[in-house]
């Protein structure tokens, strides 16, 4: 194992040539197994990059040996090998681009999906743990094994919610926070307000409105996971402001005369294409694409 | 990786996500001291397999090499243990291919990674760090860590070694979120 190990690196660095390499591998079966195995020790590792991703943030506080450590390398590398130091007492930030979609697993197992155009923070710290929605939509899988673990507090527009292990959707909007509640159920700070399993709360200043979620409701939570947008009978206004959310080059109702266009079915988020042949098929919508970039729509 | 033959690439992808399977087959057979070797004996002949795409169950493939070597062993032996008889002719070769859970359960789980991950020697973590997660190249890790490049080679291999023999040795399930419950989870919602 460790000759496959070196004989990679060493191939990795461009220092041995790939005639000795071959011959080496050739030698004898088990060399192949152990460099396969090397290689497949890698592709392991290559999948912790995602959870890498969240912003490394350095250790507080250094002991005097990991000091003396990071003094032996050079300074910036602090920052690579802090990547697992995880009692970090600032917050974690991570944020995705428009389109994008991203899956974090935060130290204490909560699974965050984020969707398109996502900013959040966290703090996992001894008894407590925090997440702050500051723009966009997540899906949370919080763990809770039974009793060992705090509720789950999650922020978003001054309002807190504490999850208790379970499956939520939550989207903040320009005017409102929304919590959709798939399993477990939530409790907002303040407001002695139980949202449970199966129920859709929307928060709107101090108010809280919970209801019990639609079956569409519960679907979206579930698509754009997938890249899919669903729609049952939204106004195209609606359905347009939805796909923008996934675009950098925004779709525009050019006439208002369109508003009214109500729209029902599955879409994939990365491509307004099916939506707009759907638009030319049902309603002759003509769609073109302006300088700036922005796809105008316009009954022709 | 160029580097990779189509054998190879078969071999990552088709044989060793079944290791765990491979090792319990194995330490059923043999005494428990000489699984693994079992295990690395029946990859050496799975690996030379000049036909390896034609093979329609890889897994099933590798248990029967691994059954086969084990007969030759015990036939040599002096000593055979009555118990690995018995299972010799019980076992059901039948279990066909596993569905896609049952190979993504042959992932080692993230958090037992990271862990693997932290048993590392600082200066190679720091390397496979750099190297697998930043995509430095090696040179520019060399300069950055004030090593020359051999050294850098050095601690990468060092890591890459661990790492890859301690995914050999990994128990299958431990506690923790593991990739396939996850994968679980995901399909009875989609379901």
């Amino acid at each position: 194992m460790e000759d496959a190990a070196e004989w990679l690196a060493a191939m990795d660095a461009g220092t041995a040539s790939r005639q000795d390499f071959e011959a080496w591998r050739a030698g004898d079966p088990r060399r192949a197994v152990a460099f396969a195995q090397v290689v497949d020790a890698c592709q392991q590792i290559d999948r912790l990059r995602a959870v890498h991703e969240r912003t490394p943030a350095l250790p507080q506080r250094l002991s005097r040996r990991t000091l003396l450590r990071a003094g032996a390398i050079a300074g910036g590398t602090a920052v690579a090998g802090g990547f697992l130091a995880v009692s970090a007492a600032a917050r974690d930030h991570a944020a995705t681009a428009v389109g994008e979609r991203r899956t974090l697993i935060l130290d204490d197992g909560t699974r965050v999906e984020m969707n398109t155009d996502t900013r959040i923070s966290w703090r996992i710290k001894d008894g407590t743990r925090s997440i702050w929605l500051e723009a966009g939509e997540i899906a949370l899988d919080v763990r809770a094994p039974a009793g060992t673990r705090p509720d789950l507090r999650l922020s978003a527009n001054e309002t807190d919610f504490n999850l208790r292990g379970g499956l939520f959707n939550a989207r903040l909007q320009p005017e409102s926070l929304d919590l959709l509640v798939l399993s477990g159920q939530a409790e907002m700070e303040g407001a002695r307000k139980t949202v449970k399993a199966g129920t859709f709360a929307q928060v709107i200043g101090r108010n809280i409105s919970v209801r019990p979620a639609e079956p569409v409701t519960l679907d979206r939570a579930q698509s754009w996971k997938n890249g899919q947008l669903v729609f049952e009978g939204e106004s195209l206004d609606f359905v347009v402001a939805e796909f923008n959310r996934y675009l950098t080059d925004k779709l525009l109702v050019a006439d208002p005369k369109l508003s009214r266009i109500r729209l029902g079915g599955r879409f994939t988020t990365t491509d307004p294409k099916d939506l707009l042949a759907a638009l030319r098929a049902s309603f002759g919508v003509h769609a073109q694409r302006s300088e700036s970039g922005a796809i105008m729509l316009t009954a022709s | 990786m160029t580097w990779l033959r189509d054998v190879d690439r078969w071999f990552i992808e088709e044989v060793l996500p079944h290791r765990v399977a491979f090792r319990k087959h194995a330490a059923r057979l043999v005494a428990a001291a000489d699984a693994e070797d079992l295990v690395q004996e029946a990859y050496a002949r799975a690996i030379e397999a000049s036909h390896h795409r034609e093979i329609d169950n890889p897994r099933a493939f590798v248990l029967t090499i691994i059954r086969n070597l084990a007969f030759e062993r015990h036939r040599r032996a002096s000593v055979v243990r009555f118990e690995h008889l018995a299972d010799m002719e019980a076992m059901d070769f039948a279990d066909g291919a596993p569905d896609q859970f049952a190979v993504v359960s042959g992932q080692l789980e993230l958090s037992r990674l990271m862990e693997l991950m932290k048993t590392l020697p600082t200066q190679a973590r720091t390397v496979v760090q750099l190297r697998r997660f930043e995509g430095m190249l090696p040179k520019d890790i060399a300069v950055r860590l004030g090593l020359s490049v051999s050294t850098v080679e050095k601690h990468l291999a060092k890591g890459l070694a661990i790492l890859a023999f301690a995914l050999q040795e990994a128990p299958a399930h431990a506690k923790g979120p593991t990739i396939s419950s996850l994968w679980q989870r995901r399909r009875q919602q989609r379901n």
